[in-house]
C-alpha cells in the first residue's frame, strides 16, 4: 500500500512540476514552435518554413490546397524553402484563434480567405503590402483578373493576390418556372417577382425565391438598385434603402420568399437543390455542387437581375501575408509559387472555380458552360466594399433586417440611417 | 377498500406508468431514432421513409474512409488523460473538503466550485497563448493538461464522501492507519460507484469537447471526433445522411461506455443527494 | 514523504491539516494555472479597451465597458433570453425530472432499462442533439404541425422563426439536461430510507398523499442541487444557439432572438476582436451566479436548521 502513496504523491509531484515549469519555460520554448511545426525526422539543411494557415470547410478543398502546396513545394527545393499547413475547420475559427496567435508570437505568415471584410485586418496593420516584395520576386499580376486584383487594393496598396474569381450569379430552377407557365430566367427584379408569384405555393412549401438573410446575398439586391457599402460612406443611400426594401417586399408584401433556415436546410444551395424555391442569389460554386447533387430538375445560373441597374459582384479567394511574418521574401516565393499556372489550371479543370489567371478562363467556360452567360458581366462588376468592422457590420445588418422583416420592428430606412450613423469605422 | 381492489388498482397504475414512461422515452430518444435511421439512407432516400431493405452502409464507409479511427484514436487519447486526471484530483481534493476540517477548508471549496461560475469560454484565449508559449499546440498534453480539474466533479465527490458514515473511518483510525492509508485502503475502495459516476460525467465532457481541441490543434491528424464530423460539413452544402452518421458514430462509444458502467451510476449518486 | 511527516513533532490534528493540504494541492495548483490565471486575465480586459488586433495600444477605460453595456439593447436583448431560458427552462427540469424519476422508481420490472434510456441525451453532445432536433421541427413536419392543432404555434420551422426560436432554445436546453436530473432525482429517491415509507403506509396515507408529504421533503437537498445546476447551466447556455448558427449564420439569429450572455461575449471576443467589451459581459454572468449561488447556499443552511 505504501508503495501506491508513494507512486501517486509521485504523480501529483510531476503534474505540479510540469504546471510550475509551464511558466519558466516561456522564452526557451518559444523559438522550437517553428520546429515543431514540421514533421518528425531530421531536417535537411537549413530549411525555412512558412507557414499558411487557413479554414478548410471540406475535402475538395484540402485536396485542391495541398495539390497548390506541394507544387509550391517542388518549386522552392533548391530555394530551401517550405510551405507548411495549419488546418481550421473553417475560416471562423482561424480568426478565432489569429488574434492569440499574433500576440503570442506564432502567427503563421499567410493566410488564405475569401471574403471581403479584410478592410479591418489592413487598417489594424495584420496584413502587410505586397508591392515591393511582389516585385522582389517578379510576380507577373498582369496575369491576373485586373478587377479581381484590384479588389484587394487598399490606398493604392496591394494587400492580397487572389487564387479564384467569383462572380455573383441568379440561380433559377427552369423547371418550376415553366410549370408555372413561365419560360425565361428573369432579367430584371421586376420579372423575378413576376415569377415569384406565379411559382410560389406555401401550402406545397414551394417558394419563388430563397433569400438567404447573409451579407452576400442582400448586398447582391442592393448593388441591382445601385446601393452599396462604400466602406461605411452614405450606407443609407437612396440605392441601398430600395433593394433592402425589395427584399423586405419579397417577404411580406408579396409573400414569395423563404430564408434556407425556414425551409429547414443548413444553407441557400441546400434550399435550392431541395426544389423548394426557384430562385436564389448565387455564384460558380452552384455548378459544382448541383452537379455533385445531381438535382432532378432543370436549372441555370444568369446574371443578377437588374433592378435598375445590372450589377454583379466580384471578389475572390486570395492569398495574404502576415505583417509578422518571420521572413517576408520567403513567404512571397511560397505566394508566388502557390499562384502558379498549375494552380489555376487545376482551379478550372478540378474544382470548378474561376481561375484568377484569365489565361485559364476559356478552360473553365468550356468545362463549366453554365457560367458563361454570367462571366459576361464580369467586366461591369463591383467589389463589395464593406466597412472596417466588417463582422459587426454584418450581424447589425443581418440582425437588423431579421427584425424589419419577421418582427415588423422599424423601417428599412430606420435601420440604415442607424448604421449609416455608426458607419462601422472601428 | 379491500385488498383485491387495492392489488388491481395498484396493477393498473403500473401498466398506465410503463405505458407513459415508454410513449415519453420514445419521444426523448425520437432525435437519436431520426439519427440512425437517416444515417443507414442512400442519397436519393433522404427524406423520404424507406423500408430497411433499401437501406446502406455507403454513410459509414465513407465516415471511416474520412478518418474516423484516427478522430477516435485521438478522443480517447484525449479522454482517457482527462479522465485519469480527474479520478486523481477531484477524488483527493473532494475527499479533504469532505472529511478533513482544515483551515480553509471552506474558502477551498469556494474556490474549487467559483469555477463553475465563470464561463470557461473566457479562459480560451489565454489557454491558447499559455499553450502557443510551451510549445504544447498540436500536441496531446494541450488537451489534457488545461483540463484535469472539475469544479463540478469535486463537487460532486465531496458530496459523495460526506455520505460515508465516520464510523468507519475511526475504525480504520484505531487500526493505526494515517489520513493516507485510510484514503486509499478504505474510503477509495468502498467509493468504486461514486468513480464510475465520475468517469461517465468526465468522459461525456470530454468526449463531447469542440471549442477547445479545435483551438488547440490545427492539423487534420490531430483531429477529434467533433471536429473531424464538423469537416465532413461541405463548404456550401451538407448530406443529411452523412451529418447524422457522423451524430451516430460520436453518440455509440458514450452510450456503450454508459451502459458498462451503468449499474455502479445510479448507487452512487443515491449518496450524493443526502447532504446538501 | 510520509516517512518524513512522521518524524516531526506535529499533533494528530496538525498532521490532518497537513495531509488535507496535500490532498487540495494539486486541483488548486491545476485551477490557478489552467482557469482562473486565464479567467481573470481575460475578466480584467473588461476594464480595457482593447482591439484583439492590436492589443498594444490596449488602454485602461475603467467602468467604460459596463456603462457602454448596459446602454446597449444588444446585451438586454441577450440578458433577457438569457433569463428566460433560465426561467423556463429549471422549473421544467425539476418538475418533469422528479416526475420521471418518482414514476422510474415506482415501476419494479424495467427500472434499469428507462434509467438507461433516459440518460442518452445527456451524454450525447449539444451539437448533435441540436441537430438532430432542429430536423423534426421543420414547418409543416409531424411536430409543429401537431403543436400548430393543439396549441395553436404557428407551423413554422421553429428555429428560423422570430416567435418560437427562442421556445426551441428552451427544448433543446430541457432535452438535453432532463436526463441527468432524473438520473440525479431517482438517486434522491432511493436514498429516502424505506422506514419511513413503510410507517406512512402503515399509517394509511395515500400515494399522492406520500409523495406530497413524505418524498418530496425529504428531497430537498437533492432538489437545490438540482436547482443550482440547471440555473448555472442555464445561465451559461451557448452550445445551443451557436450550433443554430453553424453553417457561418449569425449567432443569436434569426433577428437575435437566441442570443445570450455568453454567445454575447463570444461575438465581441471572437467575431469582432473586442474582447474587453465581451468579457464585462463574462464578468456580469459571474457576478449573477455568484449572487445566484450565495443566496442559494443561505436558503439551504436555514432550511437546514429548521429540520
Amino acid at each position: 500500500m505504501g508503495k501506491i502513496i508513494r507512486l501517486l504523491l509521485a504523480s501529483v509531484m510531476v503534474v505540479a512540476l510540469f504546471t510550475a515549469c509551464s511558466s519558466k519555460s516561456e522564452q526557451a520554448a518559444t523559438p522550437s514552435n517553428l520546429a515543431s511545426e514540421g514533421e518528425a525526422g531530421p531536417s535537411v539543411g537549413e530549411k525555412t518554413k512558412v507557414v499558411f494557415s487557413t479554414g478548410i470547410p471540406d475535402d475538395a478543398w484540402r485536396r485542391a490546397l495541398e495539390f497548390f502546396m506541394n507544387t509550391a513545394n517542388e518549386k522552392l527545393k533548391e530555394k530551401n524553402i517550405e510551405v507548411v499547413a495549419e488546418y481550421y475547420p473553417s475560416e471562423e475559427e482561424m480568426w478565432k484563434v489569429l488574434p492569440a496567435q499574433i500576440v503570442s508570437g506564432s502567427a503563421p505568415d499567410l493566410i488564405g480567405l475569401n471574403n471581403e471584410g479584410v478592410l479591418e485586418l489592413i487598417i489594424n496593420g495584420t496584413f502587410t503590402s505586397l508591392d515591393d516584395l511582389i516585385e522582389g520576386v517578379g510576380y507577373d499580376t498582369s496575369k491576373l483578373d485586373a478587377a479581381n486584383v484590384n479588389g484587394w487594393k487598399y490606398e493604392g496598396k496591394q494587400y492580397a493576390l487572389p487564387l479564384t474569381t467569383t462572380i455573383s450569379a441568379l440561380a433559377v430552377n427552369m423547371t418550376m418556372l415553366k410549370n408555372a407557365g413561365i419560360e425565361e430566367a428573369p432579367k430584371t427584379m421586376e420579372d423575378l417577382v413576376k415569377a415569384a408569384l406565379a411559382v410560389t405555393d406555401k401550402e406545397k412549401g414551394q417558394y419563388g425565391v430563397g433569400v438567404n438573410l447573409h451579407e452576400f446575398h442582400i448586398s447582391q439586391y442592393l448593388h441591382a438598385f445601385g446601393g452599396g457599402w462604400n466602406f461605411g460612406e452614405n450606407m443609407n443611400s437612396e440605392g441601398n434603402q430600395e433593394g433592402m426594401q425589395f427584399i423586405v417586399d419579397l417577404f411580406n408584401k408579396h409573400q414569395v420568399a423563404a430564408t434556407p433556415a425556414q425551409i429547414g436546410v443548413n444553407g441557400d444551395v441546400d434550399a435550392f437543390a431541395s426544389g423548394k424555391v426557384a430562385m436564389t442569389t448565387a455564384g460558380p460554386w452552384y455548378v459544382a455542387t448541383l452537379r455533385d447533387k445531381q438535382v432532378d430538375f432543370e436549372w441555370t445560373l444568369v446574371p443578377i437581375p437588374a433592378g435598375t441597374v445590372q450589377k454583379s459582384t466580384l471578389y475572390g479567394w486570395a492569398l495574404a501575408m502576415l505583417d509578422s511574418a518571420k521572413n517576408k521574401e520567403a513567404a512571397m516565393e511560397v505566394i508566388a509559387a502557390m499562384l502558379g499556372e498549375e494552380s489555376y489550371r487545376y482551379l478550372a479543370e478540378e474544382r470548378g472555380d474561376i481561375p484568377a489567371m484569365t489565361s485559364f478562363v476559356p478552360t473553365y467556360e468550356e468545362l463549366y458552360p453554365e457560367m458563361k452567360v454570367v462571366l459576361e458581366t464580369a467586366d461591369s462588376a463591383v467589389a463589395f466594399n464593406y466597412p472596417v468592422a466588417a463582422n459587426r457590420f454584418k450581424t447589425d445588418l443581418v440582425t437588423g433586417l431579421e427584425s424589419v422583416i419577421f418582427q415588423n420592428r422599424g423601417t428599412v430606412k430606420e435601420l440604415l440611417d442607424k448604421m449609416a450613423e455608426d458607419s462601422y469605422q472601428k | 377498500m379491500n385488498k383485491y381492489s387495492a392489488n388491481l388498482q395498484l396493477k393498473w397504475l403500473t401498466v398506465l406508468r410503463h405505458f407513459v414512461l415508454i410513449g415519453a422515452v420514445l419521444l426523448y430518444l425520437l432525435p437519436f431514432l431520426f439519427a440512425l435511421y437517416t444515417s443507414f439512407l442512400d442519397k436519393p432516400d433522404i427524406g423520404k421513409f424507406v423500408m430497411p431493405d433499401r437501406w446502406v452502409l455507403e454513410n459509414y464507409r465513407y465516415v471511416f474512409d474520412s478518418g474516423l479511427l484516427n478522430w477516435y484514436k485521438n478522443t480517447a487519447i484525449m479522454s482517457g488523460g482527462i479522465i485519469l486526471g480527474n479520478l486523481i484530483v477531484n477524488t483527493m481534493a473532494g475527499y479533504a473538503l469532505a472529511k478533513i476540517k482544515f483551515p480553509g477548508n471552506k474558502l477551498v471549496f469556494f474556490i474549487i466550485i467559483g469555477t463553475m461560475m465563470i464561463p470557461a469560454q473566457v479562459t480560451l484565449v489565454p489557454i491558447y497563448s499559455m499553450s502557443v508559449q510551451l510549445g504544447w499546440v498540436n500536441t496531446y498534453q494541450a488537451l489534457i493538461i488545461p483540463f484535469l480539474t472539475s469544479g463540478m466533479l469535486t463537487f460532486f465527490m465531496r458530496q459523495f464522501f460526506l455520505s460515508i458514515p465516520h464510523e468507519i473511518e475511526e475504525a480504520a483510525r484505531i487500526d493505526g492507519l494515517g489520513r493516507f492509508g485510510i484514503f486509499f485502503r478504505v474510503v477509495l475502495p468502498n467509493a468504486t460507484t461514486a468513480l464510475a459516476t465520475l468517469v461517465i460525467f468526465a468522459f461525456k465532457d470530454s468526449w463531447n469537447s469542440f471549442l477547445w481541441p479545435v483551438t488547440l490543434t490545427n492539423k487534420p491528424g490531430m483531429h477529434v471526433i467533433t471536429v473531424g464530423l464538423n469537416a465532413l460539413k461541405g463548404q456550401y452544402y451538407e448530406w443529411i445522411n452523412i451529418t447524422m452518421t457522423g451524430v451516430v458514430c460520436a453518440t455509440v462509444p458514450m452510450v456503450i461506455v454508459f451502459i458498462l458502467l451503468q449499474k455502479y451510476f445510479t448507487k452512487s449518486i443515491a449518496m450524493v443527494g443526502i447532504k446538501g | 514523504m510520509t516517512t518524513a511527516l512522521a518524524k516531526t513533532r506535529l499533533s494528530l490534528a496538525q498532521r490532518d491539516y497537513v495531509a488535507g493540504y496535500i490532498f487540495v494541492a494539486p486541483i488548486l495548483l491545476l485551477m490557478f494555472v489552467w482557469f482562473y490565471y486565464p479567467a481573470f486575465q481575460s475578466l480584467l480586459y473588461s476594464f480595457q479597451e482593447i482591439n484583439f488586433l492590436k492589443m498594444a495600444d490596449a488602454r485602461f477605460i475603467g467602468l467604460g465597458n459596463f456603462e457602454k453595456l448596459f446602454a446597449d439593447p444588444a446585451f438586454w436583448l441577450a440578458a433577457k433570453n438569457t433569463v428566460v431560458i433560465t426561467a423556463v427552462s429549471v422549473p421544467v427540469l425539476v418538475i418533469l425530472g422528479f416526475l420521471v424519476a418518482y414514476n422510474i422508481e415506482a415501476v419494479i420490472r424495467g427500472r434499469a432499462v428507462y434509467r438507461t434510456m433516459y440518460y442518452i441525451p445527456a451524454v450525447t453532445s449539444a451539437v448533435a442533439l441540436t441537430i438532430s432536433v432542429m430536423y423534426l421541427f421543420i414547418e409543416r413536419g409531424e411536430i409543429p404541425t401537431l403543436l400548430n392543432r393543439l396549441f395553436g404555434i404557428p407551423n413554422v420551422t421553429w428555429p428560423a422563426d422570430t416567435r418560437t426560436a427562442l421556445a426551441f432554445v428552451c427544448i433543446l436546453v430541457i432535452w438535453k439536461n432532463l436526463g441527468f436530473f432524473i438520473v440525479l432525482f431517482i438517486t434522491g429517491l432511493q436514498a429516502i430510507s424505506n422506514d419511513i415509507i413503510e410507517a406512512s403506509k402503515v399509517d394509511g396515507a395515500s400515494g399522492l398523499q406520500r409523495m406530497l408529504y413524505i418524498t418530496i421533503p425529504q428531497l430537498r437537498p437533492t432538489t437545490s442541487l438540482v436547482i443550482i445546476l440547471s440555473i448555472i447551466w442555464c445561465m451559461q447556455c451557448f452550445d445551443e444557439p451557436y450550433t443554430l448558427a453553424r453553417s457561418g449564420g449569425v449567432v443569436g439569429s434569426p433577428a437575435g432572438t437566441t442570443s445570450t450572455l455568453v454567445t454575447f461575449f463570444y461575438s465581441q471576443n471572437f467575431r469582432y476582436f473586442n474582447p474587453g467589451y465581451g468579457s464585462s459581459a463574462a464578468f456580469i454572468i459571474f457576478a449573477v451566479l455568484m449572487i445566484v449561488s450565495i443566496t442559494q447556499r443561505a436558503l439551504a443552511s436555514r432550511s437546514q436548521d429548521h429540520a
